[in-house]
């Protein structure tokens, strides 16, 4: 497993230092520094270049959201906050994850194993010629109240209609 | 002007129209015996009428002032009476005046003085006539009023209790926002790596915070000593998530520890002081808490540093909250008001003494 570069963005110092315990059971993550609010936090950020950032959403001043607002390059961002109203917001940032304090380590380790698989993919990826989408991968298609995951090398042609777009798959269309 | 306001006057002139008309039409039935111009007895009648709904006029705004008429007890209808007869009399005196000065004056018929029909046994039989006019005016007043006053006494209290159980629910809804539940707790299990005494004492303040909001809140009043109980808790918690940013200082008056107030309301005070002011602060700021006991009145007062934020829709429920609360429980004689004052904001609540 490779390292991983985080920084916490959190005005709690308690709350820092439960999410730390948390972590200490991923030695691969390296804490690298930690922000009790948005401005010192955008420092650290660009200082530091982590790969990982969990950020709390409620801060004096500026919110978690503003943060990444204010970022040219935005690190793989789970957000830590004690309550849900800014779940589906958190999204509209591509937020990576969004765990709910108290956090359960079980859950937490979850969100961890993703960010590696996302991380590996994108290394395979990135070997592969940087091509973004190549023959054995599958795309997600939506048909109506139906979903449909479809190789690339099954598609026979794409066709625009009106608003949508008809995909003749190499044994039938949707 | 509205429609209560312009049934009430077409009603006055319709009433005082028809019973007077009946009058002057008797006295013209009777072959007019005082020999009067036509035009003269339409003015006497006519002026009849306007002092009829002027006094009965005056009579209710008396009676407007003096009675609680969804409340009436015997000695108000003792009062009712005596103001009906004042009415009356000083309704008489009036007329009596004018028809003095008119026909002695302007008309120069000083006879019709002497004539039979203006004996003083008829005169006192115009005054107990007008006496129950306006009894039976002042009945269907009283009772009509008392009907509307009970209907808005009861639409009152049915308001207070749907609020009550409004605030009851926002108590976990909104009051004792989960964002301060769930921190807190987020914060004692950081607090447990550290010192677990202090996590243990944490633990019990957020027990009666959550215990004060869900028993107490169901009253609609309380000694304040307990609030400042429930506030010394919430203060507690907030200082494990700020930690050195909040500073809290109360200045309590001896004499107002056992004044009733509305549970909760010292609370959001605190709550929206800590949550809009404070915690928005990178060096935090303090927040201090009075309590005052002057001119029969109790002075709620608490400063933080910080400014108004008017968009702010959250602190605006909330303060709505607090405000519609204090309007349903003592009407207009509690106050709630927010000023910003040299980069501090302080709220001020006002209640009255029972």
């Amino acid at each position: 497993m490779r390292t991983l570069k985080a920084v916490i963005v959190e005005d709690s110092r308690l709350a820092r230092n439960e999410l730390k315990e948390l972590i200490k059971a991923h030695q691969e993550i390296e804490i690298v520094g930690e922000a009790e609010n948005v401005d010192k936090g955008f420092k650290l950020i660009n200082e530091k270049k982590p790969d990982l950032l969990f950020l709390d959403i409620n801060m004096p001043e500026k919110d978690g959201f503003e943060l990444l607002e204010m970022l040219d390059e935005v690190p793989i961002t789970i957000f830590t906050t004690a309550f849900d109203e800014y779940a589906i917001k958190s999204f509209e940032y591509n937020a990576f994850d969004y765990l709910l304090k108290p956090i359960d380590q079980k859950r937490f380790t979850n969100s961890i194993k993703k960010v590696h698989q996302n991380l590996n993919t994108k290394v395979l990826s990135k070997s592969k010629n940087d091509s973004a989408l190549s023959l054995d991968k599958q795309i997600f298609i939506k048909d109506g109240e139906r979903c449909w995951l479809v190789k690339i090398q099954d598609i026979f042609m794409f066709e625009i209609v009106g608003n949508y777009t008809r995909v003749f798959l190499k044994n039938t269309s949707h | 002007m509205n429609v209560k306001k312009i049934v009430y006057w077409l009603l006055q002139i319709l009433i005082w129209s028809l019973l007077t008309g009946t009058m002057a039409f008797a006295y013209w039935v009777n072959g007019n015996e005082l020999e009067l111009e036509y035009w003269q007895i339409t003015l006497d009648f006519f002026i009849i009428i306007l002092l009829s709904i002027f006094y009965t006029h005056q009579l209710k705004r008396t009676l407007n002032k003096l009675i609680q008429f969804d409340d009436l007890k015997i000695m108000d209808c003792f009062q009712i009476l005596a103001f009906l007869v004042i009415a009356v009399v000083l309704f008489y005196a009036t007329y009596m005046l004018y028809i003095k000065f008119t026909y002695t004056l302007i008309y120069d018929r000083v006879d019709v003085f002497d004539h039979p029909s203006q004996s003083l046994s008829n005169n006192i039989i115009f005054i107990i006539n007008y006496c129950v006019y306006f009894f039976v005016w002042t009945g269907f007043y009283v009772a009509i009023k008392g009907l509307v006053e009970l209907n808005k006494s009861r639409e009152t209290r049915l308001e207070l209790e749907s609020n009550l159980k409004e605030s009851q629910l926002n108590t976990l809804k909104g009051q004792i926002n989960p964002h301060f539940m769930f921190n807190s707790l987020n914060n004692i299990r950081g607090l447990m790596l550290e010192d677990v005494t202090a996590a243990r004492n944490m633990l019990t303040s957020l027990s009666e915070t959550l215990r004060y909001s869900l028993t107490k809140s169901e009253s609609n009043s309380i000694a304040l000593e307990d609030e400042l109980d429930m506030v010394k808790n919430y203060i507690e918690l907030s200082k494990i998530q700020l930690e050195s940013r909040l500073q809290f200082e109360s200045f309590i008056d001896e004499n107002s520890l056992s004044t009733q107030i509305p549970p909760m309301i010292i609370q959001m005070l605190i709550e929206n002081a800590i949550k809009h002011g404070i915690s928005n602060l990178i060096e935090g700021g303090k927040v201090s808490l009075s309590t005052e006991i002057k001119k029969n009145k109790l002075r709620i007062e608490v400063v933080n540093t910080g400014i108004l934020k008017q968009s702010e829709n959250s602190t605006q429920m909330g303060l709505k909250n607090i405000k519609r609360r204090l309007d349903l429980l003592y009407g207009e004689s509690a106050t709630f008001s927010l000023n910003e004052l040299e980069n501090q904001v302080v709220a001020t609540i006002l209640i009255p003494l029972k």
